[in-house]
């Protein structure tokens, strides 16, 4: 039987970049992610009940997704990084990345808000832009269950952004 | 972002799924994690041997050490000085002394008891004739208090209504004494009206029996 040490090297090798990538797009911030990543993995080996767990891939990006989310509401408003990379062809211009930044930093808040399954679900799909399929086998769900709670994860999340909208006006 | 629609909503969020993190910090932060998992490890494996080298250097480890090996080193001993085939006659003999022994002690305590028994049923007795007397003596001692109490009382009573009486006495005394001096007083004022008015008659009869002769009308 492989101790916790092991299984915990083995996950990081396996998933260690996809979960700083995800801890990144979740903060916006390098350096948090950083920080969070050494958190996740300082929780994971404290983790009591850690051995019965079946999937620890799937939760250690739950509990990173809830490491971000804690930190979004901690420090909301701290704006991000000019210097986060985004894919090829995605840069506009200093203003247009400002305008971007803040609407996107306004989408992560309202995500934050939505509810435990419906947040890690949209999460998966729409952010880690996972398929139908596995997100159904990590969450030990069928395809259908998934994409219904995809659909009403975008919808609480409309209301959230709606609602914001309008508090905001 | 009131009006905002699914395909907005999903064009950010495509953009958050474009966000990647560098190269270098990626493999900083994996380094960084790795270390942690590492750095516990460690710990957890320093951390046994410590608790052993504590457990030894501790005075209750040493003495529980040392009682185990005495033990030990007495059950040996027992073992290898114990005599061959036992002779029946004389765990006999012994038997029956240290029977005989028990026995003479249970009767002597059994003696005991009875004796003790008789002993504290003639306490009780004496006890019970003592709380008698004491509480015959305590009635005569209370009673005694009570009619020395009353007696005082009395005798302060009545010199309470004496010094009373003289008081309304004096009190009477002082009241006449004024009573008699006003009435003394009105005597007084009385003769001297009398002794004015007997004047001024006298004077009005002289002028009225001289006035006819000497004054022409």
């Amino acid at each position: 039987m492989r101790s916790r040490t092991e299984k915990l090297l083995e996950l990081l090798d396996r998933s260690g970049a996809s979960l700083f990538a995800l801890l990144t797009r979740l903060t916006l911030h390098e350096d948090v992610a950083e920080e969070l990543m050494q958190e996740l993995f300082i929780k994971l080996n404290g983790a009591s009940g850690l051995d019965k767990v079946g999937n620890w891939e799937a939760y250690a990006r739950a509990t990173a997704i809830n490491l971000a989310f804690d930190w979004r509401r901690r420090n909301g408003r701290r704006p991000a990084p000019e210097r986060l990379r985004c894919r090829p062809g995605s840069d506009d211009g200093p203003v247009g990345r400002l305008i971007r930044t803040e609407e996107l930093q306004e989408m992560l808040n309202a995500v934050g808000r939505l509810n435990g399954v419906c947040r890690e679900v949209l999460v998966m799909r729409y952010i880690q832009e996972e398929s139908y399929d596995d997100i159904a086998a990590r969450l030990d769900r069928t395809t259908h269950q998934v994409r219904g709670l995809c659909a009403k994860a975008m919808g609480q999340l409309r209301d959230a952004l709606v609602s914001r909208g309008g508090q905001s006006e | 972002m009131s009006k905002m629609d699914e395909t907005e909503i999903r064009r950010q969020l495509e953009a958050i799924s474009q966000i990647e993190p560098g190269q270098e910090a990626t493999e900083r932060a994996v380094a960084r994690a790795r270390d942690v998992v590492l750095r516990n490890e460690k710990a957890h494996k320093r951390l046994m041997p410590r608790i052993w080298q504590l457990i030894a250097k501790g005075a209750t480890a040493k003495l529980a050490a040392a009682a185990v090996l005495m033990v030990g080193l007495g059950y040996l001993a027992g073992r290898l000085s114990a005599a061959g085939a036992p002779d029946v006659e004389e765990i006999r003999s012994v038997v029956e002394s240290s029977m005989a022994a028990r026995l003479d002690e249970a009767l002597e305590s059994k003696i005991e008891e009875i004796t003790g028994a008789e002993r504290a049923s003639s306490l009780d007795a004496r006890f019970a004739e003592l709380r008698e007397g004491l509480g015959e003596q305590l009635r005569r001692d209370v009673k005694e208090a009570a009619v020395q109490t009353l007696a005082a009382a009395g005798s302060l009573t009545d010199r309470r209504l004496t010094e009373l009486a003289e008081q309304f006495e004096a009190a009477r005394l002082a009241d006449r004494q004024s009573v008699g001096e006003v009435l003394r007083e009105m005597e007084l004022n009385r003769r001297y009206d009398k002794d004015q008015l007997r004047n001024g008659l006298r004077s009005l009869v002289a002028y009225a029996v001289e006035a006819p002769a000497g004054r022409p009308d």
